[in-house]
This record gives structure tokens, sequence and C-alpha cells, in this order.
């Protein structure tokens, strides 16, 4: 009984993609793209303009496939993109609370929060990159979206940020969010634990990605 | 070297401030010029003495007639851009809106306010209120396309962080519209200003009892060169000091960009 309802909380949390297709003006992208995972962390490896940011956003639902077999579905996803999307002239707090609707005194609760409290009622536009990456990951993770998907989640942090903001994103997790990050860094494995991590070659159509850890 | 130039950034920075107080300075010096040595005569281009004496003979002062074109011109200015903003909110807002009134808004803001000058003066007479609507008429049309244009074009970074978390942008007017409208309108709130000149211009130089352009327009009559050169650089000068206040001030409210 036990071992049913597991396989299926593990099937729900299985990232599962067939026969994907996509180009993107003349040049094919994916052409029948498959990559299945049951981790609950999956990480994407490459260079950049290999195709991991097209793969996310075709993910949540932002990109529309050509034609695709299967994916999950794209809705309650969150995408966070690694330009800087906090709006300028909005203090942090104002940030957090008005796009994800959770109140100051709510999510101020999260633990997390310590973290960014000494900067995040400045106004975006007075922050660093730094500080304003982990604001962002801050407020994806308050809003506990089905499925988060972060486009170089670690650019502009310094290693203290990383090892700050991990432990958090493991948890989001391992709470039930699908997570899949891109990251052109090669040191994520050992901060993510329980990780799948996908490498692009960087050759065009992408059909499978090589599976490293 | 560059010790010395204290309060710019930098060297270059100071050249570059020098040479256009140099060029301002160019063209009176070349009128000078060509008047003190007598190569061109009265009747042609009028002597800077002439025009200094005009600033205190002319009745009413002409300080009078520079400041009912500034009033005009600032007040018409600012409901301009107010309404066209308004409006262009609205066709973003409403898209049966904005369906109904593109073709005519398009049709209409191409249409010089100056030509629309005759039913003005029918309308509001030589009155206040005609001239600021005509101003308003002038400059509303393009700000409202404008402005309903940028609100159209959500940046791709910001269309995904609306999906992301369930957002409609129109929701967010204050917090979002307009603060990203500020941002990206000056260029076109700057040219509307010059717009703007030109029609206060012509609405009192066709039914005005005072003003810089009924100055000329009286100057004209009578031939005085003089007068109407001293009301062509009061209008450069105005032309200036508002776009550089408008420029100021809007740097100031857009403090993030």
């Amino acid at each position: 009984m036990i071992a049913t309802l597991k396989s299926a909380s593990k099937a729900d949390l299985a990232l599962k993609i067939e026969g994907l297709n996509y180009s993107y003006k003349g040049l094919c992208v994916f052409k029948d793209f498959s990559l299945a995972s049951d981790s609950e962390i999956v990480v994407l490896r490459g260079a950049s303009g290999c195709g991991k940011t097209t793969l996310l956003k075709i993910l949540s639902g932002n990109l529309m496939p050509d034609f695709v077999v299967s994916m999950p579905s794209t809705k309650g996803s969150c995408l966070v993109l690694q330009e800087d999307s906090l709006f300028p002239w909005l203090s942090g707090l104002e940030n957090i609370s008005k796009i994800t609707g959770i109140k100051e005194a709510q999510f101020t609760k999260h633990p997390m929060f310590e973290v960014i409290s000494s900067y995040v009622n400045r106004k975006a536009c007075r922050m660093s990159y730094g500080q304003r990456r982990m604001v962002e990951l801050f407020r994806a993770l308050v809003f506990k979206p089905k499925s988060l998907y972060l486009d170089e989640p670690f650019n502009f942090l310094d290693e203290g940020n990383m090892s700050l903001v991990v432990p958090y994103l493991q948890k989001a997790a391992s709470e039930g969010t699908k997570l899949v990050l891109s990251n052109h860094h090669q040191d994520d494995k050992g901060l993510i634990s329980k990780a799948d991590i996908f490498k692009f070659d960087g050759n065009f159509p992408v059909i499978s990605l090589s599976k490293i850890g | 070297m560059s010790m010395k130039v204290g309060f710019f950034k930098d060297e270059s920075q100071f050249r570059a401030k020098l040479l256009s107080v140099a060029g301002i300075l160019l063209v009176p010096a070349l009128w000078i010029s060509l008047k003190h040595f007598g190569i061109v005569s009265d009747r042609y281009l009028p002597s800077p003495d002439a025009v200094i004496r005009a600033c205190f003979e002319i009745q009413p002062t002409v300080f009078l007639h520079f400041a009912y074109t500034s009033l005009r011109l600032v007040s018409g200015f600012i409901a301009g851009v107010s309404v066209g903003i308004l409006l262009g909110i609205m066709l973003s807002k409403w898209k049966t809106l904005s369906s109904l009134l593109s073709p005519v808004l398009d049709s209409m803001r191409s249409v010089p306010a100056v030509a629309i000058v005759p039913f003005f003066l029918l309308w509001f007479g030589f009155s206040e209120t005609g001239k600021i609507l005509l101003v308003v008429t002038g400059i509303a049309f393009n700000i409202a396309i404008a402005t309903h244009h940028i609100l159209q074009e959500v940046p791709e970074k910001h269309r995904i962080l609306f999906n992301g978390f369930g957002i409609d942008p129109q929701s967010m007017i204050k917090d979002y519209s307009i603060p990203r409208l500020l941002e990206t309108l000056l260029p076109t709130v700057r040219f509307s200003l010059a717009t703007a000149m030109g029609v206060v211009i012509v609405s009192e130089l066709l039914g005005s009892q005072i003003g810089l352009g009924y100055l000329m327009q009286t100057a004209r009559s009578t031939f005085s060169m003089h007068v109407i050169f001293l009301a062509t650089i009061m209008l450069g000068v105005l032309n200036s000091l508002v776009d550089l206040i408008l420029t100021k001030s809007w740097t100031r409210v857009v403090y993030w960009k």
C-alpha cells in the first residue's frame, strides 16, 4: 500500500518529455527530443547558446513547441530568467508582495527571509545584482509554484550566497516543487545532492542529453 | 590638468561644456561682427543695439508678451500630455475602445493642428481656452498613440514574470504601467513640446491681442525687423528653458534609470 503511494508520488515528480520538436527562425533546436528523470531536482548543463533556456521556456509554457508527444503540464509553472526582472522602481518587499500576492507579514516568516532582510527594504535599483538575484529566488520560493524553472540561478551569486540558497531550493524540491535549473558552473555537484544532471553537448538539433550524475 | 576642472567628471566633459558655451556665443558674435563691419544693412539684418532697445520700447513690455506665451505653452503642454497619457492608458485597458478609436486617432494625429485654427477661432474666439485646447488637440493624439504602443509591448522578461506568477499586467497600472511608461515616453514628450510651441505661436499669429506670436504679427505689418528678431530670440530661450526643466525633472522622476 505504502509502496504504491510512494511510486505514485514519484511518477508525479518525474520530468518526462517525449518527442519534442522546436525550431526557431529556421534553426531546428529540438528534434524528437526525449528526456526522463525521476529525481526531485534536474540540472541542465552546457555552454551558453546550447538550448538550455529554450527548453526551460518550453517547459514553463512561455514558448510553444512545434510538436510534442508528451511533456509535463505547464500549469502552475514559474520561470525565473537569468535577466533581472525585479521592477527597479519598487522596493524588494514590494516586488515580493505585489507580484506574489502574499502579504509582507506572511512571507517575512519564511526561514530564508533572514538571508535577504538586510537589503530587501531598499529599492531594487539600489541593490547589487547578487542581492536582486537573491530576492528573486526568495520570491519564487515563497510563491511555491508547482514547478519552478530557474535559468542560471547562481549567476552573480558568490560562494557564500550560493551555499545559503541551495538548502532552501532542496527543501522546496523535497516538499513537492518540481525543480529544474540550468547552470553552466561545473561545481554544482556537491551543492545539489539528489539531482539528475544532464549535459547539452552544443550540437543542433538536440535529440537527447547525456546524464552525468 | 584634470585636477583643475573640479566639478566636471573629467576633462572631456569639461571640453564638451566649453564647446557648447562657445557654440552659444558664436551666433551673436557673428551677428555683431557682420553689423560692426557694416557688411549687411539694417533693412536685411537689424543691429544688436536696436534689438536691445526694443526690449524697453515696446508697449506693453516684451516680457509681458513672453509671459503670456509661456503660460499658454506650459498650460497647454501639461494639459495635452496629461490628456494623451490618460487616453493612451484607457486605450490599452479597453480593447473595444482602442478598436473603435484607433482609425480616428491615426488619421487625426497626421493633421497638423495649425490647419484647424479657423475652427477654434470660430468656436472659442480669441479666448485662452481655445488656445490651450488647440495645443491639447495638437499633441494629445500623438502621446496617446505612443502611450498605447508602449503599454502594449510588454518586454519578454516581464511577460515571463507575469505568466509565472499568474498576473494580468493590466491590473498593475500604478505599480507597472505608469513607471514603465514614464521611463520610455520622454522622447515623444520632448517632441510634443516642439509641436506645442509651433501651435501656440500660430494661434497667436492668427487670433490674439498679446503674446510673442502677436508681437511678430504686428511687427511684420510695419516691417520692424528688430522686433521680429527679438521675438524669435525669446522663443528660442523659452523653448530651451522649458525643455531643460522638462528633462531635468523627468530624470528626477525616473530616478531608477
